[in-house]
């Protein structure tokens, strides 16, 4: 692919095309009527689960290319939650049946109508002769595009990180909302927003209803750069197009299905208070993942530490297999599987494994890593951390800061630099027993490496390239890797993220799953 | 200058871009701060390394660095200031191939107006080579760096052909590589993919075929002389002693690895936004920017950026 094209697509043309669909808008309003509406937040509690399934129907539907008619066994679902929780209601005579009536009215008619109103209303505009990309986003909607794209070899139907090479065409085609786009199965992928500010194509045409805003800026940029340098200015007429809400009722955020976050922290703290932690340093701050688990009416979470990587399952590369990965908590979202070692979750089983391979030299080793990290904390109570980070930048480690000194004193087996590794252990007075502690380090290191190569081993050689449809439908798959000693591995289906980070006991950002009322 | 690759799909490899990433290159070797990085977010990481490090080479042929090729009495000054222990190469013009003899500069006699070399740490088995200072029949070259005195000497060869060099290289004295160290410039990413298209061809004019191997004499037999390493990015085997490292993170390679690496010298670290570690590497490198120990704004590269690259630098 000719890579001065790619140089030269900074500044692609941009057709906003505003798709009508009354019913679908109609069904819009009255959702968010009903939601509004003073019985239902009275008694909210009775609606809950309904008004969610109806913004969790919206939301699939606005996002959706095939015929509203296709069969899709999450939709059905939904709908029939939905009517039954009206006809409880109608039942009970607590509500405005007419109005309940429409809604369901509104919902038979999209869902037996043949429409596919987001493509349909797009081809008339495409060039047949083109090379057209269009950009998948709705997994349920794949197999529908890629069929009827495939009269025409010149378009195809590709995944973003399918377009990710040099690869270029005369245009692509973005379908439904931008939070979809970014937020792919919940995936918080924030590099696909290359889509726009390192298009593959010289066109881009997104294609949303008219009473939806699709409003997006691009995030990713080195804050000491110029600004004119940027590959599309913020203010072009392509931003302006897309921010211009003045005709839109719904605001993409406002469609977005959303957990009721308060309720979760109230309850994550709640729990927290139990467990009476005594040493403010033995609680952290964490991501906490909302599981799609439930059983006997409990929720249940996984938690991250902060400055930790998350080890989860999605097919990443979208070819189809399922991959694992690990990733920043914050890549980590709705859809994907997070992995979690279940039973003998109290201890560290890569440090066991990591032992095992060290042999006779384990107790020395360990003990000079000990000497070592005992020091410095030492060091940092002795004389304060501020001080040791300014000691540590004269001497040469510039990088030197407090995750730094956090980092080295918890998990880091040695600094990544030997000569670093070299000054910290002069500066703790170590002098003497450099090459002894630099060497028992190097087999630690090696340990671990060794261990972690043959955990990943186990565990690539059970997941890695099963077909997505494995893992279709279920919210707790379990491995076991190592024998009955070492206990299983499970992967639980992530139902939502909470945006806020939670303070929570250290020991839950390791191993196991939690409870989490939902009261 | 019409550049072409010559595979039709590629197309061009000339215009605003490239004459950005070249001087890009020439900027970087003639910086003179200690841990400069430079990061750009760009379109696409394909020969985006190999084009700067091109530029790289220009630039350090134009630097202090080395003196370059200067006849031996030209030379005489320099050698007299410079301190015992210098990488000083020498070559004989009258040979019909050039075969620098590359050592640690190890006396002067004035008197006889001869200066010898070391070339190797085994004085018994190889005597240390003499070169008279008032002969124009060898060329000398200087750096300003140690020479790391092997058990056996090294012998300069490339079976590069470099007479064609002129028409990319353009104001400097291709001859000069042979003086330029070792280990000149490190690009680490995916090696497999950066090798690739290393030895894709491209043409000037038409005319003769060129590789960007070729071109950054790149190290590709224990035998002959290199100035540049393709690596995998893996902290381990990345090379203390390079003046440049152009780090890129292409599909498979993930750059955090080797965030914390540094050798005092100056790093091109190259993010295309297409990755999927884009968001994780720019958040990274932006909290080093705002943090860093230097804050005057360095804009040491070329006046003119391309739209579609953001770019900064700054000392840590």
């Amino acid at each position: 692919m000719s890579i001065e094209k790619i140089w030269l697509s900074h500044t692609p043309e941009f057709v906003n095309r505003r798709i009508e669909y009354p019913t679908l808008e109609e069904l819009s309003v009255q959702i968010n009527n009903l939601k509004s509406h003073q019985e239902v937040i009275s008694n909210f509690s009775i609606w809950e689960k309904c008004i969610e399934d109806l913004i969790l129907l919206r939301w699939s539907w606005l996002n959706s290319v095939a015929p509203f008619n296709t069969e899709d066994s999450y939709i059905d679902e939904k709908i029939e939650n939905i009517s039954n929780t009206f006809e409880k209601i109608k039942n009970s005579n607590i509500f405005d049946s007419v109005f309940l009536d429409k809604i369901t009215h509104n919902i038979k008619t999209i869902s037996n109508s043949n429409d596919s109103p987001l493509y349909d209303e797009m081809k008339s505009h495409l060039e047949p002769t083109h090379s057209i990309c269009f950009i998948q986003t709705d997994p349920s909607s794949l197999s529908w595009l890629e069929n009827y794209t495939r009269q025409n070899r010149k378009w195809v139907v590709k995944s973003p990180s399918q377009i990710r090479g040099d690869v270029f065409y005369d245009a692509i085609v973005i379908f439904g909302q931008a939070t979809k786009l970014i937020k792919r199965r919940g995936f918080a992928d924030k590099s696909v927003e290359f889509l726009l500010t390192s298009p593959r194509a010289k066109k881009i045409y997104w294609s949303h209803y008219k009473w939806t805003s699709i409003a997006v800026e691009p995030e990713i940029s080195l804050v000491g750069s110029l600004p004119e340098t940027k590959a599309i200015n913020y203010n072009e007429s392509m931003f302006l197009n897309m921010k211009d809400t003045s005709r839109s009722i719904f605001k993409d955020e406002s469609l977005v299905p959303q957990v009721n976050e308060q309720k979760y922290l109230e309850s994550i703290n709640k729990l927290v208070s139990i467990e009476n932690i005594d040493n403010v340093e033995n609680i952290e701050e964490a991501h906490c993942y909302v599981l799609s688990k439930e059983e006997s009416n409990k929720n249940y979470a996984a938690y991250v530490l902060h400055d930790e990587k998350a080890t989860v399952v999605d097919d990443f590369d979208e070819d189809g297999t399922l991959d694992i990965e690990k990733v920043h908590p914050s890549q980590v979202g709705e859809g994907m599987y997070i992995l979690k070692r279940m039973e003998g979750a109290d201890r560290d089983v890569l440090e066991e494994i990591a032992n095992s391979i060290l042999g006779e030299s384990m107790t020395v080793a360990r003990q000079h890593q000990k000497n070592w990290r005992n020091s410095l904390k030492e060091k940092t109570q002795e004389i304060s951390e501020e001080k040791v980070i300014s000691d540590l930048k004269s001497l040469g480690i510039s990088y030197v800061n407090k995750d730094t000194i956090k980092r080295w004193t918890t998990n880091a087996i040695k600094p990544k630099s030997s000569v670093h590794f070299n000054i910290l252990l002069k500066y703790l007075d170590f002098d003497q027993q450099i090459p002894e502690i630099v060497s028992s380090m190097d087999k630690i290191h090696s340990a671990h490496i060794e261990a972690g190569q043959k955990l990943d081993r186990l565990l690539r050689e059970k997941i890695n390239n099963l077909d997505v449809k494995n893992f279709s439908g279920k919210v707790q798959i379990d491995f076991d890797l190592l024998g009955e000693n070492m206990g299983t591995l499970s992967a639980f289906r992530i139902e939502a993220k909470l945006n806020s980070l939670v303070k929570v006991p250290k020991s839950w950002g390791g191993w196991g799953i939690k409870e989490i009322t939902n009261a | 200058m019409n550049r072409k690759f010559v595979d039709d799909k590629l197309g061009n490899l000339f215009g605003d871009w490239f004459d950005f990433l070249f001087q890009l290159g020439e900027s970087a070797a003639t910086a003179k701060y200690e841990n400069l990085k430079y990061v750009l977010l760009i379109p696409t990481a394909s020969f985006t390394p190999h084009i700067i490090a091109t530029g790289a080479i220009s630039g350090f042929l134009q630097s202090s660095l080395t003196t370059g090729f200067i006849s031996a009495t030209e030379a005489k000054e320099k050698l007299l200031s410079s301190e015992k222990g210098v990488e000083v190469s020498v070559v004989d013009k009258e040979l019909e191939t050039l075969k620098p003899v590359v050592g640690a500069l190890d006396s002067i006699d004035i008197e006889r107006s001869v200066f010898w070399l070391k070339i190797s740490s085994n004085d018994i088995k190889y005597a240390n080579p003499a070169f008279p200072l008032d002969n124009d029949r060898y060329l000398v070259s200087i750096t300003n760096k140690p020479f790391v005195i092997p058990d056996k000497p090294i012998e300069q060869v490339s079976n590069v052909d470099m007479s064609n060099f002129p028409a990319y290289y353009k104001n400097v004295d291709v001859l000069g590589l042979f003086g330029l160290p070792k280990n000149m410039i490190q690009i680490a990413g995916n090696k497999k993919e950066l090798i690739g298209q290393s030895n894709t061809q491209f043409q000037i004019n038409q005319e003769i075929k060129y590789s960007f191997a070729d071109l950054l004499l790149l190290n590709r037999s224990k035998k002959e002389m290199f100035l540049t390493n393709i690596l995998s990015s893996n902290e381990d085997k990345l090379i203390e002693e390079s003046e440049l490292s152009i780090f890129v993170q292409n599909p498979n390679t993930n750059l955090e690895s080797i965030f914390e690496w540094e050798n005092g010298k100056t790093q091109i670290i190259l993010i295309p936004k297409t990755s999927r570690n884009a968001p994780t590497l720019v958040d990274l490198y932006n909290k080093e920017y705002l943090f860093r120990e230097n804050e005057e704004e360095l804009e040491l590269y070329p006046d003119y950026i391309p739209r579609g690259c953001e770019i900064m630098a700054y000392q840590v």
